[in-house]
């Protein structure tokens, strides 16, 4: 076992993890740089110099500080000294690597592991640096007063410190409490590029300060009270009892203050810097949070706010991932049972429509009304039909040069849903979103459904032959359609008591129409059985299939 | 190759290590990464807009992505209103985090039927994404439902994400197929029409207005109205099971410990107990509590209970305008008169060839809320 730590801890402070290029690929493809696949990493013992001792270091700082702290502090203290800092330029190396493994395995993405290693990635370990001067280069050591003035010319850019571990060690301060690795996977997940690449995915990263405005006070109360604690209050104020003390009422008051602040703050920052990310809360936006009523025992200065704004985003996103972990499990549990279960709803939600049609219809005739049914099952999967082909028939032109797009197709086909289909194709889900556009053709079916509806509604015995011709014309349904059912249709669409009013007067009336067509064709939860089903048929019938 | 070994050594004696390998794990949230609604509209990364700009680039965008530009045009925006009308429709866009199981909706645009939207649609903001989804839409008739029963006593009104239904894709069919006629602007007028419609003269409703407004809001609503112009008060209100009988003590908080009133129901007590005319019933402390929270869109009113002439309190003028029996007016007077008087009230001036009064409500914020 301390074999294990000793070679554990050899690797993580004493090897660096780098970017290599592999020259013989990139002959190969006439020195293209940006084609990132021919980059691989590796794992480069690096050389301390001979009167480095890391006793200084555990001697120098204090015992309760964290390991990656004391080499911080001593770095501080010794800004000349290149090997303190290599031992923290090595550790974050490998903190990096981990935590984009963990990205890259736990998120499908399309972007290949090189490239997302590569955003931070950067440092390749060297004692020097050579600075570009406009009398040639200048070699400089790689200590820690180069990264301070780093950081006053990237300050000034307004953006992050290159390399990237250069920007962790900056940012990583005693106040954090945690190692380096952790502090490495924080600004990693919060690092924009990385969040450009999940979003497609359907993944969204977000900073503390953004997910408690993001939350609603009911959410917010339920993680907290589940796995908030006033401890916080004990250790930040020993000798007060929060026994009497509303602990919630405080948080409450808190959260709704923040939430009145934050939008303000962030449009202030906004118009100063021109960007929206970046924002932190500064001491007076945290005074201004403090609670409205409470005891005058306790001060509730900025830095105890703040603790208290971190643990209630810590609460949010326990509560989120705990959810996430429900329902991926239920998902598993249901796995087989997903796609009738869906089936079921779709039928339901269309059931829920002609059963309020049924059941206002004047008509008695059992066989007409199950006609009801029939027609309308019918002319949505007409109509929704030459909407899904006329999507597939736009994408069609790309089949040759992005044969992914047809395997995407095809596994719709299949009634798999997004998230099998983006893990089979490598496909973002947004992408999956904007090809199959299931929204759209669900809008326009209802829409040219509910038109005919509305053209229907006003059928009387005089003018109603003309329209039905013409109807049958079109969707080819006179089997089904006829001037009887139109009538029977008219009289469903208007109120029994009043038939001057009608669904398009009435809002819960015509929202259950709307609803009802647009889950029938785009069911929210499950795969897209009825697109589905006309992908199927479009692939078979242009002999993809 | 000495000194590194000795780095190992060092680091692996030290404590300090332990504790960190043990502690930094617990730091980590379970989970990073939150997920979004597919629906959602995905706007350029490098936008850098505030919430309600953001809910209109999306709403924009969306328009561009169906492909209806020509016939959903967006025309007025009012930032500070956070409302906007697209064609003719008037529309309040409610905004709250991508996360939020409710949104708060700012009631102070719903005051005036001239203000008040004809839909709600909400906008879930994720700015640091640039991430805009939209469940879907209120009408504005079932919006003023959903206020008479959730009662709200500041300037906005919570309602949960789930009341919203539909998307954006609803909001698009309403603007291209619904009677736009059917979604009146009603306002909630403190004066003297809770519900008003978006005309400018407000007294001289047609009867048609008042029959499409009936279909909205119920049977109720248009015999209410109608019933106005009524000169006797008819005894078909809800008899509240409340027991009769002097309340005890004035001073409310000292009677119900551990009751915040709010000054304004302890005001109206205070003045009706004073009037020699009324003599109030024993409520107990629920009762109280339940008239405080509503009190804010509270109007006091004449009824009949038990061959008896009542004050009445309600806050559904129109459904239920006996809502709270709070007392009863001494025999033989004119308890409208009697109310206007307890209350300083000016009655208004009885209509042309008609000596009768009709039946006020008086708003309980209004007069006793300075």
């Amino acid at each position: 076992m301390v074999k294990n730590i000793s070679l554990k801890l050899d690797n993580l402070y004493k090897t660096l993890v780098r970017i290599k290029l592999n020259e013989s690929e990139i002959s190969k493809t006439n020195l293209n740089y940006l084609e990132t696949s021919t980059f691989k990493y590796e794992i480069k013992e690096q050389l301390f110099a001979k009167d480095f001792d890391i006793q200084k270091i555990l001697i120098q700082t204090k015992n309760r500080e964290v390991f990656d702290m004391k080499i911080k502090n001593y770095c501080l203290n010794n800004k000349k000294n290149i090997d303190s800092l290599l031992l923290l330029r090595c550790r974050v190396s490998h903190a990096i690597l981990a935590n984009i493994k963990s990205i890259w395995y736990e998120n499908n993405t399309n972007v290949t592991f090189m490239d997302l290693l590569s955003i931070f990635m950067e440092d390749p370990g060297n004692r020097y640096l050579s600075l570009k001067k406009k009398k040639g280069k200048e070699k400089r050591e790689f200590n820690y007063m180069l990264i301070e003035e780093l950081y006053k010319i990237f300050s000034i850019k307004k953006a992050r410190i290159h390399p990237f571990s250069l920007h962790v060690i900056q940012s990583y301060e005693s106040k954090n409490d945690s190692s380096i690795s952790y502090w490495t996977r924080f600004l990693i997940n919060r690092d924009p590029e990385i969040a450009a690449i999940l979003r497609p995915h359907g993944q969204r990263v977000i900073t503390d300060w953004a997910l408690i405005y993001d939350t609603s006070i009911t959410k917010m109360m339920k993680s907290w009270n589940k796995y908030g604690s006033k401890d916080i209050f004990f250790d930040f104020q020993k000798d007060v009892n929060f026994e009497k003390f509303n602990v919630e009422k405080t948080i409450e008051s808190i959260f709704k203050n923040y939430q009145f602040y934050y939008p303000k703050a962030k449009e202030i920052y906004r118009r100063i810097n021109r960007r929206d990310t970046g924002w932190r809360p500064d001491k007076d936006f945290l005074l201004k949070l403090n609670p409205d009523h409470h005891s005058e025992y306790i001060n509730f200065n900025a830095e105890f706010i703040q603790k208290i704004l971190e643990k209630m985003a810590l609460c949010i996103r326990i509560e989120s991932g705990e959810k996430i972990k429900v329902e991926s499990l239920d998902k598993f549990n249901k796995r087989n049972l997903t796609s009738v279960a869906n089936e079921n709803k779709s039928k339901d939600d269309f059931a829920s429509m002609s059963n309020y049609l049924k059941e206002v219809s004047k008509e008695k005739n059992k066989n007409k009304l199950s006609d009801i049914d029939s027609f309308i099952k019918i002319f949505i999967e007409k109509v929704s039909f030459s909407n899904t082909k006329k999507v597939f028939e736009e994408t069609e032109k790309q089949f040759t040069n992005s044969p992914e797009i047809l395997k995407a197709w095809i596994e719709l086909s299949k009634k798999r849903e997004f998230d099998t289909i983006s893990l089979k194709t490598k496909i973002s889900k947004s992408t999956l979103s904007k090809t199959y556009q299931c929204q759209n053709i669900a809008f326009c079916t209802s829409n040219e459904i509910i038109d005919n509806f509305q053209k229907i509604t006003y059928l009387n015995k005089n003018n109603s032959k003309n329209f039905v011709d013409n109807f049958n014309k079109i969707y080819k349904m006179s089997k089904l359609f006829d001037i009887e059912l139109a009538l029977i249709l008219s009289n469903s669409f208007k109120s029994n008591k009043k038939p001057s009013q009608t669904i398009f007067d009435d809002s819960d009336r015509y929202n259950l129409v709307f609803n009802s067509i647009m889950r029938y064709v785009n069911p929210k939860k499950g795969p897209k059985l009825l697109i589905a089903m006309h992908v199927n048929e479009l692939l078979t019938s242009k002999g993809y299939l | 190759m000495n000194k590194n070994n000795n780095i190992n050594k060092s680091i692996k004696d030290d404590n300090s290590f332990d504790y960190e390998l043990e502690n930094s794990n617990n730091q980590i949230p379970s989970k990073e990464y939150i997920t979004y609604p597919e629906e959602s509209v995905l706007l350029d990364f490098n936008l850098s807009l505030s919430h309600w700009e953001l809910s209109i680039e999306a709403l924009k965008q969306v328009i561009k992505d169906r492909d209806i530009n020509k016939e959903i045009k967006i025309k007025k925006q009012n930032k500070y209103k956070k409302s906007l009308t697209i064609n003719d429709l008037h529309i309040q866009i409610a905004l709250c985090g991508l996360g939020a199981e409710e949104v708060n909706i700012p009631l102070d645009i719903w005051k005036s039927a001239y203000t008040a939207p004809q839909i709600i649609l909400v906008a879930q903001v994720d700015d640091e994404n640039n991430i805009v989804h939209f469940p879907g839409i209120l009408t504005g008739s079932n919006f003023i439902k959903y206020i008479r029963n959730n009662f709200s006593r500041g300037s906005t009104i919570s309602a949960p994400i789930s009341e919203f239904e539909g998307g954006v894709d609803i909001l698009f069919s309403y603007l291209k197929f619904f009677n736009k006629n059917s979604l009146p602007r009603i306002g909630l007028n403190k004066n003297s029409n809770f519900i008003s419609l978006n005309k400018k003269n407000t007294t001289s409703l047609s009867l048609l207005f008042l029959i499409i407004i009936g279909i909205f809001l119920g049977k109720n609503f248009v015999n209410t109205r109608l019933a106005i112009k009524e000169t006797t008060i008819v005894n078909n209100e809800k008899i509240n099971d409340l027991k009769m009988g002097p309340i005890v003590s004035s001073n409310l908080n000292e009677k119900c410990l551990n009751n915040d009133f709010s000054n304004v129901t302890i005001k109206m007590f205070e003045t009706l107990k004073n009037d020699n005319n009324i003599i109030l019933n024993n409520l107990n402390c629920s009762e109280i509590k339940m008239i405080n929270n509503n009190i804010s869109y509270a109007f006091l009113t004449t009824g009949r209970s038990n061959n008896k002439s009542v004050v009445c309190l309600t806050d559904d003028k129109f459904n239920n305008p006996c809502k709270f029996i709070i007392g009863y007016f001494q025999e033989n007077i004119n308890p409208i008169i009697a109310l206007a008087n307890a209350t300083d009230t000016k009655l208004p001036k009885p209509d042309f060839l008609n000596e009768t009064f009709e039946r006020i409500f008086i708003s309980v914020n209004d007069v006793f809320g300075n």
